[in-house]
């Protein structure tokens, strides 16, 4: 019987670097946990998550790549009989889910110990998915365009402060900015040819 | 004209305005073919194309029925190493080897995981992380998950580079075990490598195909042009820089030179061309012109 290529093996090949989002989530969540005023939440939470939530998001995406693009010999993988896509886009759409899914048991577990008060836990799940989309989706172009997973921290997290500096605020522009970025990556992936 | 040869006409490959790859036409027969060359020949350029892993112009580039401009269908026969590979470091080998052999669409995973460790000589290394193999293991990783899905085309780009005399042998002879079953294409500038296990050879050099042939053949290109020559050592020592030597050994009566030259040496006597005779040879007559 045949099997499919499984996020299982993807998240072992990380090795101790799968974990890290997992962690500064669970740390981000400790710290409300024991700081819970709608004070504490409102002033340090809040901005804190707003910072570190999103950017986190490229963590996985620049990990799963980093065999593909960036190891010695890693052209091998070129030459097996799988899609491009499948090594890209749809690899990169189930850890993004995946992200997103740690992203909201975050947000809304805030219900069960913070006082939010008049906090919409609702937008702030939004906005956060929607960044994060954003964030992973360029992590995804920027690994693909320059084989370099420090590039690629370096960029996304510049972009990530200028965006920052801007108070830049439309769900619709960052839905468009994560779509065309991976079709980007993808249509990068597609020609690849800078093997090591 | 075999149905299971490796038909290439008129391949050229640019890289921009550098031409990188010149008219390259071979016909590679079912065995171990080789392609020998100096660095920077070309070599590796070519074993990528042949790999699909980059395009090129052609006039003609097939493997029995299947066409190199379905790049799939290659892919579906074909079993790559290239010069590095170290690729999954944090995995074991038993790992890894599961998910190449998903990612090639192998039926049955586990059993052809077996079969090539076992083929490979690395089962008892099955549990090992990969980058706790030494580099004679992670060449037969390498050489493993090339053959996973028993792939009738294998390609290995300097196969035997990094390895001590003991493991160069062994792996030699596992190239030679593998080619049974399939048509193997080895690049290297090792020419040691080349004649130990390959029937058929072709010389590179600045792009372009000097010279291809048996290994009897091509050693037959060189022949009344290899000289021996005994020297003293003050003979040694003043001997003309413009004498092509091949090799020189330290004898108890002096050195033993061994020279190319297509002009009769005085005190020389002719020897039996080798194929790195040949080689340098070529190099030199051939290499020049298309440079």
């Amino acid at each position: 019987m045949k099997k499919k290529m499984d996020m299982f093996f993807q998240w072992k090949s990380m090795g101790a670097g799968a974990y890290i989002p997992i962690i500064i989530l669970l740390l981000i969540s400790g710290y409300t946990y024991f700081n819970r005023s709608l004070l504490n939440f409102m002033y340090n939470v809040l901005p804190m998550i707003e910072l570190i939530v999103p950017l986190q998001g490229l963590w996985w995406i620049v990990f799963i790549f980093i065999n593909d693009l960036e190891e010695e010999g890693s052209e091998t993988i070129f030459s097996y009989p799988v899609k491009r896509y499948k090594l890209g886009i749809v690899r990169v759409i189930k850890f993004i889910i995946l992200y997103l899914v740690l992203v909201l048991l975050l947000v809304y577990s805030f219900n069960f110990y913070v006082e939010i008060g008049d906090i919409n836990l609702n937008t702030l799940a939004m906005w956060l998915c929607t960044w994060s989309f954003c964030v992973s989706s360029m992590a995804f172009a920027f690994m693909t365009i320059t084989s370099s997973s420090a590039a690629t921290i370096a960029i996304v997290i510049g972009i990530w402060c200028l965006q920052g500096i801007l108070s830049f605020k439309s769900i619709f522009v960052l839905l468009l900015i994560g779509i065309i970025s991976l079709i980007l990556g993808q249509k990068f992936l597609d020609s690849y040819k800078d093997f090591k | 004209m075999s149905m299971n040869n490796i038909v290439i006409k008129n391949l050229n490959k640019y890289y921009g305005d550098f031409k990188a790859l010149s008219n390259i036409s071979l016909e590679i027969k079912p065995g171990i073919f080789g392609l020998l060359g100096p660095n920077g020949a070309g070599k590796t350029t070519l074993i990528r194309i042949l790999a699909t892993l980059l395009p090129c112009e052609y006039e003609e580039m097939r493997f029995g029925e299947l066409n190199w401009r379905d790049g799939e269908s290659i892919r579906e026969i074909l079993g790559y190493l290239p010069q590095k590979f170290s690729m999954y470091k944090n995995l074991s080998v038993e790992d890894a080897l599961e998910h190449i052999a998903v990612l090639k669409g192998t039926s049955n995973v586990d059993e052809e995981v077996n079969r090539c460790l076992y083929r490979v000589n690395l089962a008892g290394e099955r549990k090992k992380k990969i980058k706790a193999l030494s580099g004679g293991m992670l060449r037969r990783f390498g050489i493993a998950q090339a053959i996973i899905g028993n792939p009738k085309l294998i390609i290995v780009d300097e196969p035997t580079t990094g390895l001590d005399p003991e493991e160069r042998i062994k792996f030699r002879n596992l190239l030679k075990d593998l080619s049974r079953d399939a048509t193997i294409i080895i690049s290297t500038h090792i020419v040691e490598d080349i004649e130990a296990i390959c029937q058929e050879v072709a010389i590179l050099d600045k792009g372009q195909v000097l010279i291809t042939g048996t290994i009897p053949e091509l050693k037959r290109t060189a022949e009344n042009k290899v000289w021996k020559v005994k020297l003293s050592e003050d003979e040694y020592r003043n001997m003309p820089s413009s004498l092509e030597t091949i090799r020189s050994t330290y004898t108890d009566d002096g050195y033993e030179i061994r020279l190319l030259s297509e002009n009769t040496i005085k005190r020389g006597v002719k020897d039996e061309p080798t194929l790195e005779d040949c080689y340098l040879y070529t190099i030199k007559t051939k290499g020049h012109k298309v440079g």
